[in-house]
């Protein structure tokens, strides 16, 4: 069977991004912390020379010159005279997305907060995977009685407005980078388990499964040889699109402040610090914002192809 | 079908109650209360513990949770300890810039849900249908938060056409009736276009979808074969079976609309639940935490039953087995 072209075009998004937040950073030559001073708020495309000094400190500026026997270091609002005689290395470097406040290379940190992005919305996802999965079958599987409790919990769950739920969360605890996996995880589950029951429950009425329960399978056994290889596509479908809005809801806590602490760049965080400078550097807030975007759209297509394959095979 | 909804509105009751139970017990186990919120370097412990008892927080959890729900049970939401008046002053002064600025945008969301949807399919796989589908695509995976700012950069930065934040203008106070409501659409505009875009993404993609179903239904090659003309087909035969899940999501938006998109609302500095709420959840004030989740729950579970009800009355077939 043809596979779908949103599939492809997402998985190809999907990898451009992965790969380029794995590897980027260890391509770009390292600019360090940044150069306040000299470096700051520089526009995309920008040429730097990266001066190492003995001192420990780093000089990032477009513009070097050497005049009198000094190196002159020209920034913004100050220009530093550094006699050659301190300078450990000279190095250039191009900073392709500019930079921000505090000099510091944004693709760089872009990169470095894409990593952590998808992190954290890669294991939220799995860990709404593994406990709406478990819970979905139990439902299913589970007699009346566990069935009719854990719909009710669901419902109850589900009737919390989602961002006020994760802003209660995420502003009472103060999430480090864990926290915050678990508090995404634990209120995204909901869906797939409902969608889970559903599916386990028509899956039951199969003559398959049924032949199964009547040779006796144990629950262990029916639960991973019958149930779950027939749950793949749904369940691969639903975590796409889940993982997309883990994505989303990440970088609006961030955003707010609350979600990835500010001292880790993130890409909600990066919006934010650069909305409040939005008038002297644009680029600031608009990469990371298209950043967030590609993904949500690569993982959006993802869940569309598998969903469009799955009828195919039915 | 009257006795169904008595009974569904019923279950509420415990549903909404188990949710407000459930908040109360995250925010006793978090930790800090408000009176450690309180930002000011020269508060002694002593005050400091005059303020927890001022506000009841010396209490064991299981004797405010008591006393606060034997307050609700009276109609009582209790003091917030943030805006130092009761709760429910602070909720109704909330709800209707939230609900002006929520309904804007569940209208815009509809319209041009609708709009893009019926041009996407009038010819499937047509240039037309493949530029909406990467709009609406793009638009589904634009942060909210990123889209507030770039609407304020072009529109109200570069182009000054539109108000960048809050409700009125500074001297709103002395304009005439007119010329306050224009003041006051003015100021809606951004935030409502910024709800409506972000919904309208997901809503056209839904549409699209489910019109292609219908198109593809035997019912309309007998509608086609009878001579129906196309735009007739589209808005009259095929338009009444996929709106079906519209009214689904209507249901969904409920909640929007009365707790507010605490994003949209902090960035256009709109005064709204949002805010409210998210003021009340940083500054561990329970009272007006309590309070908001009270009515976003409500809302959420209303919504899903005026959906279930509205579903009732427009297709026959769902009224049967319930």
């Amino acid at each position: 069977m043809k596979t779908p072209m949103r599939l492809v075009w997402g998985a190809s998004g999907l990898s451009v991004l992965v790969l380029a937040c794995g590897l980027g950073p260890f391509l770009l030559t390292d600019t360090g912390d940044g150069d306040p001073l000299h470096a700051s708020l520089l526009p995309p495309l920008s040429t730097v020379t990266i001066l190492e000094l003995n001192d420990g400190r780093t000089l990032i500026s477009p513009e070097v010159k050497i005049e009198n026997g000094l190196y002159q270091v020209r920034g913004p609002r100050t220009m530093s005279s550094i006699p050659p005689d301190d300078v450990a290395a000279r190095t250039g470097a191009r900073l392709w997305l500019g930079s921000d406040r505090f000099g510091r290379d944004v693709l760089r940190r872009l990169l470095v907060g894409g990593r952590i992005s998808l992190t954290v919305a890669a294991l939220g996802v799995t860990l709404a995977l593994v406990v709406g999965l478990f819970i979905g079958l139990a439902a299913a599987t589970g007699g009346w009685f566990a069935d009719a409790v854990l719909m009710r919990t669901i419902d109850a769950l589900l009737a919390f407005p989602l961002l006020l739920l994760l802003i209660l969360l995420s502003a009472l605890f103060r999430p480090g980078p864990g926290v915050l996996i678990a508090v995404l995880g634990l209120t995204s589950w909901m869906g797939l388990a409902r969608l889970v029951r559903g599916q386990v429950l028509s899956l039951r009425t199969r003559s398959f499964i049924q032949a199964a329960r009547v040779a006796g399978t144990r629950w262990p056994r029916m639960w991973t040889l019958h149930y779950l290889p027939n749950l793949k596509a749904p369940v691969a479908q639903d975590t796409a699109l889940q993982m997309g809005n883990l994505v989303l809801a990440e970088a609006t806590l961030s955003f707010l402040g609350l979600g990835i602490p500010a001292t880790l760049p993130s890409w909600g965080g990066m919006v934010a610090d650069g909305q409040r400078v939005m008038l002297d550097g644009w680029w600031l807030s608009v990469f990371p914002g298209l950043a967030i975007t590609a993904l949500v759209i690569s993982l959006a297509l993802i869940g569309d192809g598998l969903q469009k394959s799955g009828e195919g095979s039915a | 079908m009257k006795r169904i909804a008595l009974r569904r509105l019923a279950a509420l009751v415990p549903l909404v109650w188990l949710v407000a139970t459930l908040t109360f017990v995250v925010v006793q186990a978090a930790p800090g209360s408000y009176a450690d919120t309180i930002d000011n370097p020269r508060l002694s412990p002593e005050t400091r513990e005059a303020v927890r008892a001022r506000y009841g927080l010396d209490r064991s959890a299981g004797d405010q949770y008591l006393s606060w729900l034997g307050a609700v049970l009276t109609g009582d939401l209790g003091t917030s300890f943030l805006y130092k008046e009761p709760v429910s002053r602070v909720l109704s002064r909330a709800l209707p810039p939230t609900v002006l600025l929520a309904g804007s945008g569940l209208l815009l969301t509809l319209v041009l849900g609708l709009a893009l949807a019926l041009a996407a399919v009038r010819h499937p796989d047509g240039w037309g249908d493949r530029v909406i589908t990467v709009l609406s695509l793009t638009l589904y995976g634009v942060p909210s938060f990123w889209l507030a700012g770039m609407l304020i950069l072009i529109f109200s930065v570069t182009l000054g056409w539109f108000p960048a934040s809050h409700m009125h203008s500074v001297d709103a106070t002395r304009l005439s009736g007119f010329a306050s409501l224009a003041d006051l659409i003015h100021h809606l505009f951004l935030p409502a276009i910024c709800l409506g875009l972000v919904g309208a993404a997901g809503t056209a993609r839904y549409l699209r979808a489910t019109l292609l179903d219908v198109h593809a239904s035997r019912f309309m090659l007998a509608a086609r074969a009878r001579g129906i003309p196309n735009h007739r087909l589209l808005l009259v035969h095929a338009l009444r079976p996929a709106l079906l899940p519209v009214v689904t999501l209507f249901g969904l938006a409920l909640p929007v609309l009365v707790s507010g998109s605490v994003v949209v609302e902090a960035i256009f500095s709109w005064p709204g639940m949002g805010q409210v709420a998210f003021n009340a959840a940083r500054a561990r004030d329970i009272p007006l935490i309590l309070g908001a989740t009270l009515i976003g729950a409500a809302a959420v579970v209303l919504g899903n039953l005026v959906a279930d009800l509205l579903y009732a009355v427009v297709d026959p077939r769902s009224r049967g087995d319930r």
